[in-house]
């Protein structure tokens, strides 16, 4: 398995933070370093969100390995001329090393709270399947043509990226993995038990029909290099959740999520990879608390 | 009179420039925003210029960064105000962003961007400007505009340092919008008279509003063509024309009657301290189609 780190910053978290951890994530070898794209993520605290794409620009430059993610940005934000033009620009920026995720959108609040259209889930799903062809076109040899009923083109679009990778995700078990197995070069889900995983990555490879596409999961791990500290760990998030620790212990397990001690983590991990999974992001909620991060990530990888 | 440049092109090319400026002690640099360049020259790359002003803003310690400016129809107001917001943490307050109604036809209809006509855009950017200043100021401050609405909370994170700029050459609505709006008013260049009269509008309208008049910032942008020797001055003039599919003498021309600082000896900084008298105190000279390695030839025209 491979790891990558996905971080939320919509929660709160400053641009050095995110340095911090993406630096951490560059020297510690890992794939990507991935953030989501939200303003907000409640109103009380409202939580200090910083921008997606100033984020990564700024990672660009400080960073020198390793590849730099945003997982996903909703189409709902940016026209995809302004999606294009952000990623054809940090794409250069990076020397080749980002990765673009886009979906269809799906919190309301932050869109009603900043006054950003939102319309029904129907016309965000033909709204993202045209943004990909808009995309496509923008990103693709010669002259960009594609007319649609909300997006159109037809631009000579330079420069375009040298090295951009396209990444869809969802939970969905059929739309999202078809459509990512034609169109994206990842497709990308929540951790889940491995049989269902193995479902989706299959959906998604008879789609892909041998065009290489590959399969990731995102989600938070729980883990400690002995029991006793796995305990301690899952004490804490119980804590922090005002649950028992035997609750959120089945209500984890349940949802096939990665948590044990390191060799039991390490069972999932391999019936995941088993199941087709090829990366892993790991999620990562408190950038004010990388310490505990870097603990738990290193139980985990060693 | 603060001195600063505005650069475009690609990442590695306007960040040679940040750093000539801030080397140089320039007070700033800006960016166009455009998609495409101009039509005349369709073969250059274009780019996101706030993704190139959040790299400036890690790779430069002092000099001021400036969106000058952006198309309004381009983003919704609370990507921009969450891009600069960002930008403004990542420089440590160094950050002015721009807004104006856009006018170059083809990037918007080649794009598919929105581009309504010039009186719906002026709209536009009076909506987005009242958006922007209520988001940006710390509290709720609910907008509830036609077209843009923020909703009854308080926006994080709070800006350290973060400056609004209009500009633009309108003689009446876009003084007035600055005078409502903005932290800085750039005056595309135009002669000292013209000049004085629309800062004296901006004055008038911030006054009436109930703001601070003296606390805005007027500057003027113009293309940088100058030099001590004439021969240097004769040297970009041709480079400036071929560029832009022009004649030397055209240029000159249309110079002088809309009052851009351009010549060689002291004619630039005359022009210059002629537009100081009128008002502006920061002056951007635009060095479009210059390498890095004629800044100094042209610019000690200006900071000698």
């Amino acid at each position: 398995m491979r790891y990558s780190l996905m971080t939320e910053p919509h929660l709160g978290g400053t641009f050095d933070q995110q340095l911090e951890a993406a630096r951490w994530a560059e020297d510690s070898g890992l794939v990507s370093f991935a953030r989501c794209d939200h303003y907000l993520a409640d109103r009380d605290p409202v939580p200090d969100a910083t921008d997606a794409f100033a984020v990564l620009a700024g990672l660009a430059r400080e960073t020198k390995s390793i590849r730099l993610c945003v997982l996903v940005s909703p189409i709902t934000f940016r026209h995809p001329a302004v999606i294009a033009k952000n990623a054809a620009t940090i794409d250069q920026m990076s020397g080749g090393r980002f990765d673009l995720g886009v979906g269809t959108g799906w919190m309301d609040l932050e869109h009603e709270a900043f006054g950003i259209p939102f319309p029904e889930w129907g016309e965000r799903w033909e709204r993202f399947e045209e943004a990909l062809d808009y995309l496509d076109a923008a990103f693709g040899e010669g002259q960009s043509e594609f007319e649609g009923k909300y997006y159109s083109i037809n631009a000579e679009v330079k420069p375009k990226p040298r090295n951009l990778r396209l990444i869809f995700g969802g939970s969905g078990k059929l739309r999202t993995p078809t459509l990512a197995g034609t169109r994206a070069d990842e497709y990308n889900f929540f951790t889940c038990p491995a049989e269902e995983a193995a479902e989706k990555v299959s959906v998604m490879r008879s789609a892909a029909d041998g065009r290489p596409v590959e399969a990731t999961v995102m989600g938070p791990i729980l883990v400690g290099k002995t029991d006793s500290e796995y305990r301690s760990a899952l004490g804490n998030a119980a804590g922090q959740r005002s649950i028992s620790p035997d609750e959120l212990e089945q209500k984890w397990n349940d949802a096939g999520l990665v948590i044990g001690p390191r060799e039991k983590a390490l069972e999932r991990i391999a019936a995941l990879e088993e199941a087709g999974v090829e990366r892993m992001y790991v999620q990562w909620l408190d950038l004010s608390d990388l310490d505990a991060m870097k603990r738990n990530f290193e139980a985990l990888i060693g | 009179m603060q001195i600063a440049i505005q650069a475009r092109g690609s990442y590695e090319f306007v960040r040679n420039s940040a750093i000539w400026a801030e080397k140089n002690r320039l007070d700033a640099i800006a960016l166009p925003d455009h998609y495409l360049q101009r039509g005349d020259n369709p073969d250059l790359d274009g780019f996101d210029h706030l993704v190139h002003l959040a790299g400036l803003a890690r790779e430069t310690q002092s000099i001021q960064l400036v969106s000058l400016l952006s198309p309004v129809t381009f983003r919704h107001p609370a990507v921009l105000y969450k891009m600069a917001v960002t930008i403004d943490e990542m420089s440590g307050g160094r950050f002015t962003l721009g807004v104006g109604t856009g006018w170059l036809d083809e990037e918007f209809t080649l794009f598919g961007l929105p581009y309504p006509d010039r009186g719906e855009r002026f709209e536009l950017l009076e909506e987005a400007m009242g958006y922007l200043r209520n988001a940006i100021t710390p509290g709720s401050h609910p907008f509830d505009g036609a077209n843009y609405r923020l909703g009854d909370f308080d926006p994080h994170p709070h800006p350290q340092n973060l400056r609004l700029l209009v500009g633009g050459g309108g003689k009446v609505k876009t003084p007035r919008l600055a005078g409502r709006f903005a932290d800085e008013f750039n005056i595309y260049a135009c002669p000292p008279d013209a000049y004085a009269a629309k800062r004296k509008t901006a004055m008038e309208e911030a006054e009436a509003s109930g703001r601070d008049a003296g606390s805005i910032l007027f500057s003027a942008a113009s293309p940088a063509i100058f030099a001590i020797k004439e021969s240097d001055y004769r040297k970009r003039l041709e480079a400036f024309a071929d560029l832009t599919g022009s004649t030397t003498a055209h240029i000159e021309e249309v110079y002088l009657e809309r009052g851009y600082p351009h010549g060689f000896g002291s004619q630039p900084s005359d022009m210059l301290t002629a537009l100081e008298e009128a008002g502006c105190q920061r002056y951007y000279g635009q060095a479009f189609g210059a390498e890095t390695s004629e800044y100094d030839m042209m610019f000690e025209a200006i900071t000698a």
